[in-house]
């Protein structure tokens, strides 16, 4: 990256000092959060909703909205799995589990603070490393085959299944249900259909965001309307915290946020994965290092410590394949080549060399955004926390409204709104006989790329699966796999273990 | 019965205005469905082709995407939706001419009316720079001694297709490794997991810069002529391969949809289309114009599944 000169950095500056720019970014922040924070409306969705917004603006400004909404979007998922117990994005599912413990120990204050700041030294790590080695971790990056991505799904499913409170014989029972759930629809590598039952809405598979929705938003209120006595499942009043407290707890982790961080960034470079198997991926590595005291999926900081910050470290490491390959890291990235292309800017090897000072604009305006993020999820907190004091009569059949806009709001199509009431009555059921609902989530993003990568793997190399373990990256992964398994299963973790010897074999 | 949104939508819509009559098409806003997920080919050529609808029709065209099964949702969905004009979608050729064919999709062309084709890309074949093959020639022959792997965007799509059906009519040997979009694919390629990618040619025009440098070589494209945008490239058929294949994407109604309503939705895309500022913006993503009538479109889509069939049933997808 020679070719950059100090009249593209100057450029840049100019371009994002406008105030229609900074206009653009704080909407985009606000928009973000609201998007971020509802359940069913993911940061994802409201880039696609604002898009044909962006016809009528310059650059700048089309990536300020976008960009703002992006920082704030994967943060505001984290808000309602720490006070509702309802993740707000399919990447906030493993924050619920430290992050809604605390609050039902008073601590919710504390833990959204956790997460803004969380959020904040990722998002930050991940710009640094987006403007340092941009193009070299591309080049890694796409080394990757089919083999590695399998592994890395791999290392992943047995995380989740190992991370998930209570059983570890329920946690992996829930993943395969998750798994099971995501064979639904065409047959990735072949085109055939399966378990369509006739229903060609089937065909696409479930929607992760639907099952979503249902596992835990509306199987979180099913179990609140089976209380008699029509009081919310009600958490004490949240303790204030100051922000020193927060910026201690990360002062002492130092070593955790930034493996966290790395996790993170580094995951979001990898195209087709995202901020889902990030923060699940960093929180099965916190808890693979947990000293003896810590009380990770009862409350431990340290655990939205490792989720948030790895969460957010996606969003610069994703725009690093989309802004040096033109090939997108995550699903939000994928509609920002469109939102370029709609300003006639070529994605590809050649963004960069040909619009320098887009480039820095673009890393400018991740700081700014990451910046309004911090800003205003630490100030806005105590708002978020008045969620807690709606009446349960009009807070359950309210979240049931925003979740069914929220579902249909996916693809205008009616049937994902039946489909988010079927999944809540499992996602009750599972709730109702201590299956944890995360895992199922987790199985159904990742059994599509499990599934998938591991058939093109063996298509690719004539069905010899020696390849997962001659090729390095792949067999350390695996190796990795085997330790955690080692490390969960030894005798005196929990009860449960002799239960759980069996099924993860 | 199973009522889509679409129809419950119009349904609605209807129940409002009351029965619209059909010559004073159209007085309320039409639904445009774009099978794919936003910021995708088909997307791109939807929200292209909106305005010029909006002028020329005198009302708002919206677009709603509904994703899933390489287009198949969006379509099985608007095939019972009510046929009046007002609810309409973007269908293509692996969509209209191959879905149809395949395992367990609930419409066929019937389903629908054609109304217009909108834009065409060639498609064609890639390898890595470093690859020994140099010409479609040298990979043709490589393909008679041993199956190299190859991909496109999802099994049934349009660049599988393209290149399933070159293959199998020159009886070449192949494995086929699947991918869930052209990305994806392209992914694949640089990685080094595949030898050659199938894809339309709006994606090889930005992985060159200024002076031809690139990571990947087009070593031909299915079309009549060289591509503009494209011009060093040649032609499969110059290689002596008499081989042609664009995707395509056009406009469809639900069967039963009046004829009025269809005939000015189709006089509307041939005027936009002839547009120089419209095939300007066409351009910048390296789309051609490509309009074909009502009839036309038909038989380009009976035509087009007579060649997918023997392939499908021979990959086990035809029913």
């Amino acid at each position: 990256m020679d070719l950059i000169a100090f009249g593209d950095v100057g450029g840049a500056i100019q371009a994002v000092a406008n105030p229609w720019v900074l206009l653009a970014v704080t909407a985009g922040a606000v928009i973000g959060m609201i998007f971020g924070a509802a359940p069913g409306l993911t940061a994802t969705s409201a880039i696609a909703l604002f898009l044909p917004l962006t016809y009528v603006m310059g650059p700048t400004t089309s990536m300020a909205l976008l960009l703002g909404i992006y920082c704030s979007g994967y943060f505001a998922g984290s808000i309602p799995a720490i006070l509702l117990n309802t993740p707000g994005a399919p990447g906030s599912a493993a924050t619920a589990l430290d992050g809604y413990t605390m609050a039902q120990q008073g601590q919710g204050d504390r833990a959204i603070a956790t997460a803004v700041v969380g959020s904040f030294v990722g998002g930050i790590f991940s710009l640094l490393l987006l403007a340092l080695v941009a193009p070299t971790l591309a080049r890694v990056a796409l080394s990757f085959t089919s083999v590695e991505y399998f592994a890395f799904a791999f290392v992943g499913i047995v995380c989740v299944a190992g991370i998930s409170r209570g059983s570890m014989t329920k946690g992996i029972a829930a993943a395969f249900i998750g798994i099971l759930v995501s064979t639904i629809g065409l047959d990735p590598v072949s085109g055939v259909g399966r378990f369509l039952m006739g229903q060609p809405n089937l065909m696409a598979g479930i929607p992760t965001t639907a099952a979503l929705i249902g596992l835990f938003a509306i199987g979180q209120m099913l179990l609140q309307t089976r209380k008699r006595d029509m009081t919310l499942e009600i958490l004490p009043v949240q303790e204030r915290t100051s922000n020193r407290v927060v910026l201690l707890d990360y002062w002492r982790n130092k070593w955790l946020v930034f493996k966290s961080a790395c996790i993170g960034a580094l995951i979001g470079i990898l195209p087709g994965t995202g901020p889902s198997i990030a923060s699940w991926v960093s929180y099965g590595d916190a808890l693979r290092t947990a000293k003896k005291g810590d009380k990770y999926g009862k409350g431990e900081p340290k655990g939205i410590i490792a989720c948030e910050v790895s969460n957010n470290a996606v969003t610069g490491g994703a725009l690093v394949p989309l802004l040096t390959l033109g090939i997108p890291g995550d699903p939000v990235t994928a509609v920002l080549i469109g939102a370029l292309m709609i300003q006639g800017i070529q994605t590809g090897p050649f963004l960069i060399p040909n619009n320098p000072s887009l480039f820095f604009s673009i890393l400018l305006l991740l700081f700014i955004s990451n910046c309004l993020m911090l800003v205003m999820g630490l100030s806005g907190r105590k708002l978020a926390a008045k969620v807690l004091q709606i009446p349960i009569g009009i807070m359950v059949p309210s979240i049931f409204i925003v979740a069914g806009a929220g579902a249909f709001s996916l693809a205008s199509n009616p049937f994902d709104v039946k489909l988010i009431l079927i999944f809540g009555l499992i996602g009750y059921l599972m709730n109702r006989f201590k299956f944890p609902t995360s895992p199922a989530v987790l199985g159904i993003v990742l059994g599509p790329i499990l599934e998938q990568n591991l058939r093109n793997a063996l298509t690719a190399n004539n069905m010899d699966f020696t390849v997962f373990f001659t090729r390095p990256i792949s067999a350390a992964s695996l190796a990795i796999t085997a330790l955690l398994l080692y490390v969960w299963l030894k005798p005196n973790r929990d009860a449960d273990v002799e239960e759980a010897t069996k099924p993860a074999k | 019965m199973k009522l889509s949104s679409l129809t419950l939508a119009a349904i609605a819509v209807a129940a409002v205005s009351g029965t619209a009559i059909a010559q004073d098409f159209p007085t309320r806003p039409i639904q445009l469905v774009v099978p794919f997920g936003q910021g995708g080919a088909t997307d791109q050529v939807a929200r292209m082709i909106v305005p010029a609808l909006e002028e020329e029709l005198g009302q708002p065209v919206v677009i709603i995407n509904q994703p899933g099964a390489g287009g198949a949702v969006g379509l099985a969905n608007l095939a019972v939706a009510r046929p009046d004009g007002y609810t309409i979608a973007v269908g293509s050729d692996s969509t209209l001419g191959a879905r149809p064919i395949m395992d367990s999709s609930s419409y066929t062309a019937d389903s629908f009316e054609m109304i217009a084709t909108l834009v065409d890309i060639p498609s064609g074949i890639a390898v890595r720079a470093d690859s020994p093959y140099e010409t479609l020639d040298d990979l043709v022959e490589a393909l008679r001694t041993e199956p190299l792997t190859w991909s496109g965007s999802g099994i049934g799509s349009g660049p599988h297709l393209a290149a399933a059906v070159f293959l199998g009519q020159n009886d070449l040997q192949n494995t086929y490794v699947n991918s869930s979009s052209g990305q994806e694919a392209m992914v694949k390629l640089l990685s080094g997991e595949i030898e050659f990618l199938s894809g339309g040619g709006s994606n090889f025009p930005p992985m060159f810069d200024e002076n031809g440098n690139s990571d990947i070589r087009v070593l031909g494209l299915a079309a009549e002529e060289r591509w503009e945008y494209m011009p060093d490239v040649p032609t499969y058929r110059e290689q002596g391969y008499d081989y042609l294949r664009s995707q395509w994407f056009g406009l469809v109604a639900p069967a039963g949809t009046p004829e009025v309503a269809v005939t000015k939705i189709t006089q509307a895309v041939e005027k936009a289309l002839a547009d120089p500022e419209f095939q300007e913006r066409l351009a910048s993503f390296y789309f051609a114009p490509y309009y074909l009538n009502p009839e036309e479109m038909r038989a380009q889509v009976a035509a087009e599944a007579e060649e997918f069939r023997p392939i499908l049933e021979e990959v086990g997808l035809a029913e």
